[in-house]
């Protein structure tokens, strides 16, 4: 074995990854030649320093309290399936959907004043997603629980989530914490673009007068279109529903993205 | 009904004995990975509950510690890591592979110059070396490093390439190789051996 050939699979060696053949053969390299075995022996010795310096423990106060948190819901959990219900975030009830009316306005007045109250949060979810449904469709989330949410959302709020849209293809959906509310929020994707839309309850909604000034009401949809940060966002409301569609490319027809509530 | 409720008991049972015990594991790597103690806690939680709704997809004898790196490692791809590049990982190709030793052996001729080195090297500075690794590089560091998780696990968990698991790890070692040596420096190590 040459130097070389010997460099190439220190690593390898280090992390007891070779096969035997070769770890014999490296070793009987390092015997021999006192260069590389200078170069293993400090690349081990790094090494056995990250690894000791890296074990240091936590307290395990922490962890305990960790593990009663964790306990108790698996315990909700227990009780949900127990009762035969569904899990907890497809339950809408009265006063989540209050919740989430609040919410939505909070959030339409955020974007119009360009307040980042609340704002925020509103972004965090939708970068998150365009980020992992870019660069790892696959990793977005788990089909099973996506067509769970697509079953929901027409349940609940009586709307189709469609598979594809113009040429659009869902990636995934998941239900995502929006200022501290669940929200279902559904991601499409074609070549370079991402579009996010999140779906949520309408009833009650209170369009704010600064919002229905700048928003256009026809047809009994209401729609506001708003850029901020990279990103631009269409809010349309049909009756009870709250559908929020957006992207960070400017062009795309956000308004007619959704089939249905488009026709104003 | 009565069935259904024994047949949770024993499912509970079952999760408890089997992956509660990787608790441990799992925070510390999250602790790791998100670099807070809040995120951290949220995030093993997060692992936790999914895996339960998921266990009947987990196949009783295969390996359980595994399967929740992969499930905690997904949830942290999709909403915890952070949006910012680190401008760290630009400069990965600039640092020679044999950078610690030419370092090493330019600045201490004779004894063991790793011993100085190390000894200005604290606990805090390893954990803030690695904290400071871009979020790619730092996951299959620590799944590495501190998990003991072999190059092909690692890929199955990380859902990559053999070939770049490889290459993250030896960059990533690279790069913690040169912070170390930096915060060295920082703590005197130079100034001592140039006396």
């Amino acid at each position: 074995m040459t130097c070389q050939e010997a460099l190439d699979l220190l690593y390898d060696y280090i992390d007891k990854e070779t096969s035997e053949i070769d770890a014999g053969e490296i070793q009987k390299h390092l015997d021999e030649c006192r260069d590389c075995f200078e170069k293993y022996r400090l690349e081990q010795s790094v090494q056995d320093l990250i690894d000791e310096k890296l074990k240091v423990a936590y307290p395990t106060t922490q962890v305990e309290g960790l593990k009663i948190k964790i306990l108790k819901q698996l315990d909700q959990i227990d009780r949900e399936d127990e009762a035969g219900g569904e899990p907890r975030f497809f339950r809408l009830t009265a006063r989540t959907l209050v919740a989430a009316a609040s919410l939505v306005v909070l959030i339409g007045a955020g974007l119009l004043l360009a307040s980042f109250y609340r704002h925020s949060d509103y972004y965090v979810p939708l970068e998150r997603a365009h980020g992992s449904a870019a660069s790892n469709p696959g990793a977005f989330e788990n089909p099973e629980s996506t067509s769970q949410l697509i079953a929901a959302v027409s349940r609940d709020h009586d709307y189709n989530i469609s598979e594809s849209v113009l040429d659009f293809v869902l990636v995934g959906g998941s239900v995502k914490v929006v200022a501290g509310t669940e929200m279902c929020h559904f991601v499409y994707a074609r070549a370079n673009d991402v579009i996010s839309v999140f779906v949520a309850h309408a009833d009650g909604f209170d369009i704010s007068s600064d919002l229905s000034e700048s928003g256009v009401r026809k047809n009994n949809v209401t729609f506001f279109d708003h850029h901020c940060r990279g990103c631009r966002l269409v809010y349309h409301q049909s009756g009870s529903l709250m559908i929020i569609t957006a992207s960070t490319n400017h062009d795309i027809d956000l308004l007619g993205f959704i089939p249905g509530v488009s026709a104003i | 009904m009565a069935d259904r409720k024994k047949e949770d008991q024993v499912k509970r049972k079952a999760f408890e004995s089997e992956a509660l015990p990787h608790m441990d594991a799992l925070y510390r790597t999250a602790l790791r990975m998100t670099k807070n103690e809040n995120d951290a806690e949220d995030l093993v939680q997060e692992t936790y509950v999914k895996a339960y709704r998921f266990w009947d997809k987990f196949e009783l004898g295969s390996n359980c510690r595994a399967w929740l790196f992969k499930i905690m490692t997904n949830i942290f791809i999709n909403d915890y890591r952070s949006k910012s590049r680190s401008p760290m990982a630009l400069n990965v190709d600039e640092i020679d592979d044999n950078f610690l030793y030419g370092q090493l052996a330019t600045v201490s001729a004779a004894g063991d110059p790793e011993k100085q080195l190390f000894a200005k090297i604290f606990d805090d500075d390893v954990k803030k070396a690695i904290e400071n690794l871009p979020d790619d590089f730092r996951l299959v560091v620590v799944l590495s490093f501190l998990e003991g998780f072999s190059y092909q696990e690692i890929a199955e968990i990380a859902d990559l390439q053999l070939g770049t698991v490889k290459s993250r790890l030896h960059r990533g070692r690279k790069l913690l190789q040169k912070e170390l040596f930096d915060y060295a420096i920082k703590n005197g190590y130079v100034k001592d051996n140039a006396r």
